[in-house]
């Protein structure tokens, strides 16, 4: 009942792009897909309920197939029939062989599975140590993907992005169709020989580590460390391409898009399971980065004009302000007017600049000279001479004293006087 | 840098102003538009040069009052000098302010007609001539000298001033 629930949630994601590959390709292919990704889907889980005994389960999900064993077999068949034609052995052989043959690949398979359940570690000395197709070890990966779902998110994070990245980058490298770029990975794979086949397992060894990397630093590093991977997955494909032209047969180059696309969906069942349209949200991602570049190109331009402008109204405030204008503004003779004005209020202000310096001095020194102050005194202390002498005496210390104080000094004057 | 603006723009715009005027004596006419900007431009001078000529004639009765004061050699008197020579510092500092804003608010009239000055200078030449080069550096010269002496003056007499308050 859960495996029919999770197929229930899947097909909804999957139908739109499904339509699309057929509408591009044709209607009968569609089918195959479906049942290849449904096959190994049902296979992974007897691994899990019987992980000591990793074959035999296999062997029993070989004699127990679902309802639609035919197609998938003849599926089966015709994957392993180009393998044995791309190791050159192109010759009819019995059945008894295929079956050997299959049950020796399904181990194989199951066998990296488990090392991939269990760590990414011993999944780089399975890549080392065995040789396997790429083709066989990502089918495995996406399902392996689809039943963790719940346990491992890193790794369909790290998975998923550097794919749809390089799909998507293959598009903008004058491809336009992108199943055309996995059509060509696809059938670049099966004509290598066994040399060839150890260095694609290494180019992908090395791959692996920058998506662990992405999967555990900042987002900014993983965008740079996704951009390696993709760029050594590009090496990889142009390695592939080459080797196409080797291998031109219509048969293999038939059976490889077929396999092609088998993968497209569990690629798009993986994308729409993590991300919603996550090609659309690179495309709207690389717009939206056209589109800030361009607005702040045109800030820097508006900037500098304005600089350019503030410099060109200053130079004209200084060049308006010159004597013709003062003429044009005023009149001949008011403007000679002004003139002979201001030199004259000028010459008035230097000289009474000039007698505030000097009266300043004046008091200073008055102020300190005593003497004067004392002939101020005698001069008080003739009057009082006529009066009475302690009165005087006692005014002259007043002065001496406290020269500031002059009303006491106003009063005796009144007195005297009368 | 008050001082400055006041003491060296007026100067400028004079000097200039005559070479201008001199060369356009022939070129010269007037309009409506001109008579406009010339009420206004010529209220704010004559504002500026009123109140300056005010200030100034109220310093030289001050100024003569302080003398007289000093003649006298009166103890009252020469108290009462310590207020009337501040009441001087301080028209001084008013004539000052007086000449700095017209140094500014006037340029700021001018540039408002810069479309007129514009045409106005397109009319004229501007041919310089030797003479008129000679004439302009001898009456800078003469009034270059009175601006540093103004402003050397003025900074002896703030601070002395300042002295003065404080001991009286």
């Amino acid at each position: 009942m859960k495996r029919g629930n999770e197929e229930e949630k899947s097909a909804g994601p999957m139908f739109p792009r499904l339509h699309v590959n057929d509408a591009e390709k044709g209607g009968p292919r569609a089918p195959p897909r479906n049942k290849m990704a449904l096959y190994e889907q049902f296979s992974i889980p007897s691994q899990r309920f019987n992980p000591h005994l990793p074959r035999k389960p296999n062997s029993s999900s070989n004699i127990v197939p679902p309802p639609t064993s035919s197609t998938e077999g003849n599926g089966r068949e015709r994957s392993y029939i180009s393998r044995q034609s791309d190791d050159g052995a192109r010759s009819n052989t019995s059945l008894v062989q295929l079956e050997r043959r299959k049950k020796v690949d399904d181990g194989i398979h199951v066998y990296t599975c488990s090392r991939i359940d269990q760590s990414n570690d011993k999944m780089l000395e399975s890549f080392n140590g065995k040789k396997l197709t790429p083709f066989g070890a990502r089918n495995f990966c996406y399902s392996v993907a689809v039943q963790n779902g719940g346990d491992k998110d890193t790794t369909q994070f790290g998975f998923l992005p550097a794919d749809m990245r390089k799909d998507a980058r293959k598009g903008n490298e004058a491809n336009p169709h992108v199943s055309s770029s996995r059509q060509k990975l696809k059938l670049s794979v099966k004509p290598k020989s066994s040399g060839e086949i150890i260095d694609s397992l290494v180019m992908q060894a090395k791959v692996i580590p920058n998506q662990e990397d992405q999967d555990y630093s900042v987002p900014n590093i993983n965008r740079l460390h996704q951009d390696d991977a993709c760029l050594q997955k590009e090496c990889v494909a142009g390695s592939q391409s080459n080797d196409i032209e080797h291998g031109g047969d219509l048969l293999n180059s038939t059976r490889d898009m077929d396999n092609g696309n088998a993968l497209v969906p569990r690629g798009c069942f993986h994308s729409a399971a993590n991300q919603t349209h996550p090609l659309e949200a690179t495309n709207d991602a690389e717009y939206h980065d056209t589109r800030t570049g361009g607005p702040i190109q045109k800030g820097n331009f508006d900037e500098s004009d304005n600089i350019s402008k503030i410099s060109t109204v200053t130079n004209l405030s200084s060049l308006i302000v010159s004597p013709d204008d003062v003429v044009g503004i005023l009149g001949q003779k008011h403007f000679w007017k002004a003139r002979r004005k201001i030199a004259n209020q000028q010459s008035v202000f230097a000289v009474q600049v000039f007698e505030l310096h000097r009266l300043i001095k004046v008091q200073q020194l008055i102020a300190a000279s005593p003497d004067v102050l004392l002939e101020d005194g005698a001069f008080m202390g003739k009057f009082p001479l006529m009066g009475s002498p302690p009165k005087n005496k006692n005014i002259s210390l007043e002065v001496v004293v406290e020269p500031q104080q002059q009303n006491p000094k106003q009063k005796t004057i009144l007195k005297a006087k009368p | 840098m008050d001082e400055t603006a006041v003491t060296t723009k007026p100067d400028w715009l004079n000097n200039r102003a005559r070479v201008a005027g001199e060369r356009t004596e022939e070129f010269f006419c007037g309009g409506d538009d001109e008579e406009e900007c010339d009420d206004e431009a010529w209220d704010m001078l004559t504002r500026s040069f009123w109140q300056a000529q005010t200030v100034l004639d109220e310093n030289r009765a001050l100024i003569d009052e302080v003398n007289s004061n000093h003649e006298s050699k009166i103890p009252d008197n020469m108290a009462k000098n310590v207020g009337l020579i501040t009441q001087i510092h301080g028209n001084i500092s008013k004539v000052r302010s007086i000449y700095s804003d017209l140094s500014v608010n006037f340029p700021n009239i001018i540039r408002q007609r810069g479309v007129a000055a514009v045409n106005h200078r397109n009319r004229d030449g501007d041919v310089e001539e030797d003479e008129d080069e000679a004439e302009n550096s001898e009456e800078n010269s003469a009034e270059h000298v009175l601006d540093k002496s103004e402003m050397v003056e003025l900074m002896a007499v703030g601070m002395r001033s300042t002295l003065s308050a404080h001991r009286y």
